[in-house]
């Protein structure tokens, strides 16, 4: 059981998270657990020995994310990747593997991109049996994330969240449910989100993600870049959804590009957790 | 029992009598157009995708440009530095337009840039440009199997001078060129470095690899 506040784990923090871990004592956050990018650790390299010893020495639990299964491609799965994956996967034992609902490739080329999946019956037949074989190749349940959209197809035969209930019915596979993604998708489209989460079958979350976005005023339009804090209206749907259900799934902030210190990151983590609290 | 959504009866047409388009050929047609890079390959999607969600197509496009010139430029700093930005920007559409990515692994795709800089025409130096860039994947990636290459005579020492003035970090180059930092001076030596290079005669370099640090070795 992975606890309340996890950490992602970037490169830049790795040797500051392994001085904490090895201090202890101080008042700095130390999670239970860390979300690693599966991508960062395809390659050898001295990496893999700190990652090590975070699991052994420090007793740290994993979840491993990665964003190139391409659930929703067409196409094959690329077979080098999806066998590195599983060979990680069987070395670190992560609690859960975690990938995004979405498409990345079609069966021409890759984009490294996340792509979203019209809600229609033929693509979610396709999905499911995507899911299915990969769950069946990794021999374990695979946890999907709910992605921003900034297009909408003409085609709809269904809600998004009705296209991500039947999946995890017919898969058995998990959730990742990312707040900061969905409240995107509704600010973009000038909703209101309130109901797509209470209606979130937070029974089969496994975690959660918050991320801060950029806004694009050329485009008058919420890009998910993961660049800066959560914004208030993100904590408090997080403090919402703990308010109404107090073990709700664990949280994890994630934060790519124009990483803060490792000292701003304390801070940030600090302000969920009161979130949390609260 | 849940009840299982399968199937709905076949859509032959949809509401305005026209054959709805299948899955694949959405998803061929929506790869097609954000891999045009500029927006030609849009008209393509005026049945896909609803008309007032559209101008945020650019969005994708936008970031199948970034997400590969950021790792191209991670990976390959002395290029970066030896071009400009600008011309690096150029290769990097170039490397887009005519190679088809086939691997989920965004680092696997950056080792195909040299071949792509070995037959570019559109620069004029590409012979020693790919001789740098073999030498800047080998820095980048140190645990790569291949850890010793061979390049033409004289592409050490204008990687050694290019390095050297960059520092070798990405981030301190300019937007244009190496001659917008003001280096006329060292643009000169690069030069002359150049015109040394003797493209019938090979030399050696290999990565050493010792904990968490990484040098280059002529051999």
């Amino acid at each position: 059981m992975l606890s309340a506040l996890g950490a992602s784990l970037r490169f830049p923090h790795f040797d500051e998270w392994l001085q904490a871990c090895n201090k202890a004592a101080d008042s700095t956050f130390i999670p239970s657990w860390f979300e690693v990018m599966v991508e960062d650790f395809l390659e050898e390299g001295p990496h893999h020995q700190k990652l090590e010893q975070l699991c052994e020495v420090h007793n740290k639990s994993i979840v491993f994310h990665s964003t190139g299964l391409n659930v929703g491609g067409t196409g094959h799965f690329d077979p080098e990747y999806i066998s590195s994956l599983n060979e990680l996967f069987q070395k670190y034992h992560p609690v859960v593997v975690s990938d995004h609902l979405c498409w990345s490739a079609s069966s021409d080329r890759y984009h490294h991109d996340l792509l979203p999946i019209p809600p229609t019956y033929e693509a979610l037949r396709h999905t499911v049996s995507r899911v299915m074989e990969l769950q069946d190749y990794f021999q374990r349940e695979l946890c999907l994330e709910n992605i921003t959209t900034y297009i909408d197809y003409t085609k709809r035969d269904m809600t998004d969240l009705t296209f991500l209930c039947e999946l995890v019915k017919q898969t058995g596979c998990s959730l990742l449910l990312d707040i900061s993604n969905a409240s995107i998708n509704h600010k973009n489209r000038r909703k209101d989100s309130r109901s797509f989460f209470a209606a979130f079958p937070m029974n089969h979350v496994r975690y959660m993600h918050l991320s801060g976005g950029d806004w694009d005023a050329h485009l008058n339009t919420m890009i998910d870049s993961h660049s800066s804090s959560p914004n208030q209206h993100d904590l408090k749907v997080l403090e919402d959804i703990y308010h109404k259900r107090p073990n709700s799934p664990p949280v994890v902030l994630e934060w790519d590009s124009e990483l803060p210190s490792f000292c701003q990151m304390q801070k940030e983590h600090e302000r969920i957790s009161r979130c949390l609290k609260s | 029992m849940p009840q299982i959504i399968t199937s709905q009866q076949p859509q032959n047409k949809d509401s305005h009598g026209t054959k709805p388009v299948s899955y694949e050929d959405t998803i061929a047609k929506i790869s097609y157009a954000i891999s045009r890079i500029d927006a030609s390959g849009e008209k393509l999607l005026q049945r896909i995708i609803n008309e007032h969600s559209l101008k945020r197509f650019v969005i994708y496009r936008r970031n199948y440009l970034g997400t590969l010139l950021k790792v191209l430029q991670e990976d390959y700093p002395t290029v970066l530095a030896y071009i400009g930005f600008t011309n690096f920007r150029y290769l990097t559409k170039e490397f887009i337009a005519n190679n088809k990515v086939k691997s989920a692994n965004i680092f696997t795709v950056s080792k195909h840039f040299i071949t792509h800089l070995h037959s570019s025409y559109t620069i004029h130096h590409s012979a020693e440009l790919s001789g740098l860039a073999s030498i800047d994947y080998l820095w980048s990636h140190p645990c790569h199997p291949v850890k010793f290459i061979k390049v033409s005579h004289g592409i050490i020492s204008l990687y050694e001078n290019i390095a050297f003035l960059n520092n070798n970090k990405p981030d301190n180059v300019s937007p244009d060129d190496l001659k917008n930092k003001g280096l006329r001076a060292c643009m000169t030596s690069l030069e002359s470095q150049i015109k040394k290079i003797d493209y019938s005669r090979f030399e050696s370099i290999e990565v050493i690899l010792e904990g968490e640090n990484k040098y280059l070795r002529r051999c």
